[in-house]
């Protein structure tokens, strides 16, 4: 899996380079929009990250050469501009996601995870981890083939820990994935940690492993290994 | 008092002694010349009389005339100067004392010597006062009338361009994001000051539009380095080998660095609302809105216990940004959970003119005037920010909505009309 980082802020590129290495991802960086043209019309990434304010271009135009050539590849922007013109105008181009900086690298790996799945998995949305599987179509969770309800909030956060398993999540991002980042997230702490005690409950019932483990107070790790 | 009469008036107060003087002095004038002719008159009387008595005829006749009177003294006069002087005496015709000028002289005929007296009624003073004084009053009164109408007449012309200039200063509205031009005048005074108006409102303009476009820029530039600290920390703690004591260190920083994130994701949204950067206006229902974003904190109301009461008016509408709708609500919506009570309650009102939200909630500790002001926050809850009402004012604002808070019966009533 080859992604492709346009940021020309080096120290962000970096760290997206790494988290996302770390997961197994081949990860090349683009500074600028020349560069990043140069790139997306060389080689063909399964996903592409793109911030819109760049030296020397737009963001917006790297997302236009790519659709130009009917490519495949996921996108998504990143931008510091909270600004609904660049989240239309980005979408409008054919983007398939868009993040507002400063973001976490979960919620990143989380995006990237699910537009790489979208688009390879071509209708076959089910999703296979050692004894949960997941329908991804109508949102179902079964333990051992055992099926277990939960709530959407639940449902989320399950799917948040499994694109980040074997990575310490932190409450703050797991807040702002869970309630928007709009949303003061010190409150959230409380809830969240609700949240995982009935999500814990509900698979330990039906016999899973427990995978959800507390890093001090900073957050969760859903480990599998 | 308007500047127009408040001149007026100065005029006028200097009128009345100049009226007084005049009056005195017209009246003297008169007087005087009204005396030399009476003189006059009375000495050619004299000289007439004086004629008579020389051919020695006509004595009666001349008897017969009230005002002359000729007595025949016997002794030689010592001097025959005539002496005039006033008196008053009784008037046949008037029927009533009046003043009298009077003429004696001494007349010696070779065989004769009289005392002539000559008398003739004057202007009485009185009545030349009472003119004097009747033209006076009349002449101020048409001077006060005059005032009068030409200051209507220059309050409407030649003040107009003052009039337009003040009314245009009193509805300058600063955050509204408009030059104002104050317009030209002939008058050399109303045109420096519109001059030095311009100037001055150009200047404050400017600055104010420098120091807001400021204010967004320095935010927006504190996005990266915040950015590049949250995600450092993220990949640090990554790593395996970390003791709980430096964990605990790096949450700490960590914890810090989201709330400053935070602080500074909300001021600079502030800013791009004071620069009117969300001005795309669409019609947003407030019903859908409000069912979305309870929707999203429903497990916490439902944690919290907190019993929800919804009244919306069917299909209520409203123009206006969809990002700050969603800011509006959102805020609102977490205000009334965050500062809710266990098993407390939350009331909704929505009807097409306004929108009224109360909670329940621990008591008020700062003045409720104060609480739209930015970094305004109860004790309970340190860990907010205190920008959620500042960003509900300013997005009222923004929209021309009016916001009022209250604390009654216990409850929080936040109400905004549209």
């Amino acid at each position: 899996m080859k992604i492709l980082i346009v940021e020309d802020e080096k120290e962000l590129a970096d760290s997206m380079k790494k988290y996302l290495e770390s997961e197994g991802y081949l990860c090349e960086v683009a500074g600028d929009y020349l560069k990043a043209s140069d790139k997306v019309s060389m080689y063909k990434y399964d996903c592409v990250i793109v911030d819109i304010t760049l030296p020397n271009g737009s963001g917006l135009d790297v997302i236009k050469e790519l659709k130009e050539n009917k490519s495949e590849t996921g996108v998504i922007i990143v931008s510091a501009k909270n600004s609904l013109d660049d989240k239309i105008k980005g979408l409008e181009l054919g983007s398939d996601d868009y993040l507002t900086k400063p973001f976490h690298l979960s919620e990143l790996n989380a995006r990237v995870k699910a537009i790489i799945r979208r688009k390879s998995f071509d209708g076959n949305n089910e999703m296979i981890l050692k004894e949960i599987k997941i329908d991804l179509t109508q949102r179902r969770v079964f333990v051992n083939e055992k099926e277990i309800t939960l709530t959407q909030k639940e449902y989320d956060l399950l799917m948040y820990f499994i694109a980040n398993k074997n990575k310490v999540v932190t409450k703050n991002s797991i807040a702002e994935h869970l309630w928007g980042d709009d949303s003061d997230q010190s409150d959230s702490f409380d809830f969240i940690y609700t949240h995982i005690k009935n999500l814990r409950k509900k698979l330990l019932d039906k016999a899973c492993e427990d995978y959800i483990t507390t890093i001090y107070g900073i957050g969760y790790n859903f480990k599998t290994q | 008092m308007k500047l127009l009469n408040k001149i007026s008036l100065y005029y006028l107060l200097f009128a009345i002694p100049v009226m007084v003087a005049c009056s005195f002095i017209s009246y003297n004038m008169i007087f005087n010349e009204v005396i030399d002719n009476t003189d006059e008159r009375l000495t050619k009387d004299f000289e007439q009389v004086k004629e008579f008595l020389k051919c020695d005829t006509i004595i009666s006749h001349l008897s017969l005339n009230r005002e002359i009177t000729v007595i025949e003294t016997g002794e030689k006069p010592v001097s025959t100067t005539p002496a005039f002087s006033d008196t008053i005496m009784y008037d046949n015709y008037e029927e009533e004392m009046l003043p009298f000028r009077v003429l004696k002289a001494n007349f010696s005929t070779p065989h004769h010597d009289y005392l002539v007296i000559v008398g003739k009624v004057y202007l009485e003073s009185e009545d030349l006062v009472d003119g004097i004084v009747t033209s006076v009053v009349i002449m101020f009164v048409l001077l006060i009338a005059g005032f009068f109408v030409i200051n209507i007449f220059v309050a409407k012309r030649v003040m107009k361009p003052f009039n337009k200039t003040l009314s245009s200063l009193d509805n300058y509205d600063l955050s509204k994001a408009s030059e104002i031009k104050f317009e030209d005048s002939s008058t050399k005074e109303f045109k420096k000051l519109n001059d030095a108006l311009n100037k001055m409102t150009d200047k404050i303009f400017k600055d104010y539009q420098n120091q807001k476009q400021f204010a967004e820029n320095a935010s927006h530039e504190m996005q990266t380095p915040l950015a590049v600290i949250k995600n450092k920390i993220e990949l640090l703690i990554q790593s395996k080998s970390i003791s709980e004591v430096d964990m605990e260190m790096i949450q700490s920083i960590y914890n810090s660095a989201n709330k400053l994130s935070q602080l500074n994701k909300t001021l600079l949204l502030l800013a791009k609302i004071e620069n009117r950067q969300f001005a795309e206006v669409k019609e947003v229902n407030f019903e859908q809105l409000f069912e979305k974003t309870l929707n999203n904190y429903l497990d916490i109301i439902q944690q919290k216990q907190i019993s929800l009461t919804k009244h919306y008016n069917s299909d209520v509408s409203v123009k206006m940004n969809p990002i700050l709708a969603d800011v509006l609500i959102g805020n609102i919506i977490q205000n009334a959970i965050r500062h809710n009570i266990n098993g407390g309650t939350i009331e909704i009102n929505l009807t097409p003119k306004s929108l009224t939200v109360s909670n329940t909630g621990n008591d008020l500790k700062v003045n409720a005037d104060e609480m739209f002001q930015r970094f305004r926050k109860s004790e309970q809850s340190a860990d907010s920010v205190g920008l959620g009402m500042a960003l509900i004012k300013q997005v009222c604002d923004i929209n021309k909505f009016s916001i009022s808070y209250r604390f009654e019966n216990k409850l929080h009533i936040i109400t905004i009309n549209f």
